[in-house]
């Protein structure tokens, strides 16, 4: 009982912080299409998944579509790595991966536990 | 007061609209025009939505309006994973400054295996 | 159905510019959708084309007054998000096709 107050709380706050990522990245699109030329630095990232449940991927999944310069793109078939496609991330892949790990994946592996 | 409130959001979630329409005009590959389709398109719902709930005079109407705002919010994701993976899986052209990580050849030749293409013919028509 | 409520003051104003926004933001999607050099970019344009409509439709029920519109913009959000999955499926099928 405690466990699933506690993991509803969790969600809440992933809701609220969500909103306020939606926002930002929002913003950051709105600059990158007002910006005259050549501000996107495109690039393909794969991330490694330490979220095992289908709940939790499919929930990493849909919130990175919706926060800050990425866009999902694929699963891999065993389901331990993800293809994200994003807009700004220009030479360096690790910075968008950190971003990913300690963010949304962290916020959802506190809601589904595993 | 809760008219200039709501105003306030109306605009916003109008303007965020626009972004949606000029992203997907001037972005230069199918993945950018995705972003801004995606974001800035489910933000401005979400703005005009919350200001038909500021709006609203019953329980229910605001009940409404959040139906909406939630479809909106588990559906767009979904639907821009979908268009993305396949147009990743037929080789659309991206922009010709996109980098890549090397990992993600493999991914090409999983979407090979899903149709059932054998992957040595692939490699000579892809 | 007869539109009774003409909405003025600020609030007038704020509905006028958002459907300002709104119509341009459609025309650039019909661009889009018109032109688009490949069938992926017509389908991301469709997808936007139909989720400014429910946003057009909400934006109207506050126009009108009339709260039946807000079901029909939850309608065509269902209806939208079929037509998507199946344009992404039909993009994928119809390559794998023309390699075999």
């Amino acid at each position: 009982m405690i466990t699933f107050l506690k993991r509803c709380m969790w969600f809440v706050v992933l809701f609220v912080l969500f909103c306020w990522d939606l926002v930002v990245s929002s913003v950051l699109v709105a600059a990158t299409v007002i910006a005259p030329t050549g501000r996107s630095k495109p690039r393909l990232v794969t991330i490694p998944l330490q979220v095992k449940s289908d709940a939790g991927i499919t929930m990493v999944a849909n919130f990175i579509s919706l926060t800050p310069g990425t866009l999902s793109v694929d699963v891999s078939p065993d389901r331990s790595t993800l293809l994200v496609h994003s807009l700004l991330a220009g030479e360096s892949s690790e910075e968008t991966r950190r971003e990913v790990r300690e963010g949304i994946e962290a916020r959802v592996l506190r809601v589904t536990g595993t | 007061m809760s008219e200039w409130i709501a105003s306030a959001f109306l605009v916003a979630g109008g303007l965020f609209c626009l972004v949606a329409g000029l992203g997907v005009l001037r972005l230069n590959d199918v993945f950018s025009r995705m972003h801004a389709a995606t974001k800035a398109g489910t933000l401005g719902l979400a703005l005009i939505c919350v200001a038909v709930m500021i709006m609203a005079t019953d329980w229910l109407h605001v009940l409404e309006a959040l139906f909406v705002f939630l479809f909106m919010i588990a559906s767009a994701p979904v639907g821009a994973h979908l268009i993305g993976r396949a147009a990743f899986r037929i080789n659309q052209p991206m922009a010709p400054n996109t980098r890549e990580d090397p990992d993600a050849e493999k991914f090409r030749r999983y979407g090979r295996e899903d149709r059932g293409i054998p992957p040595e013919a692939a490699e000579e028509t892809l | 159905m007869i539109i009774e409520s003409v909405v003025t003051g600020v609030f007038g104003t704020a509905l006028q510019i958002t459907v300002a926004c709104l119509i341009v933001s459609l025309l650039a999607a019909a661009y889009r959708l018109l032109v688009g050099p490949t069938l992926a970019d017509r389908v991301v344009a469709l997808d936007l084309v139909s989720m400014l409509l429910v946003v057009f439709l909400v934006v109207f029920k506050l126009v009108s007054g009339v709260n039946a519109y807000i079901y029909v913009a939850i309608g065509l959000a269902l209806i939208s998000f079929l037509a998507t999955v199946a344009f992404a499926h039909y993009i994928e099928r119809a390559r794998g096709e023309m390699d075999e």
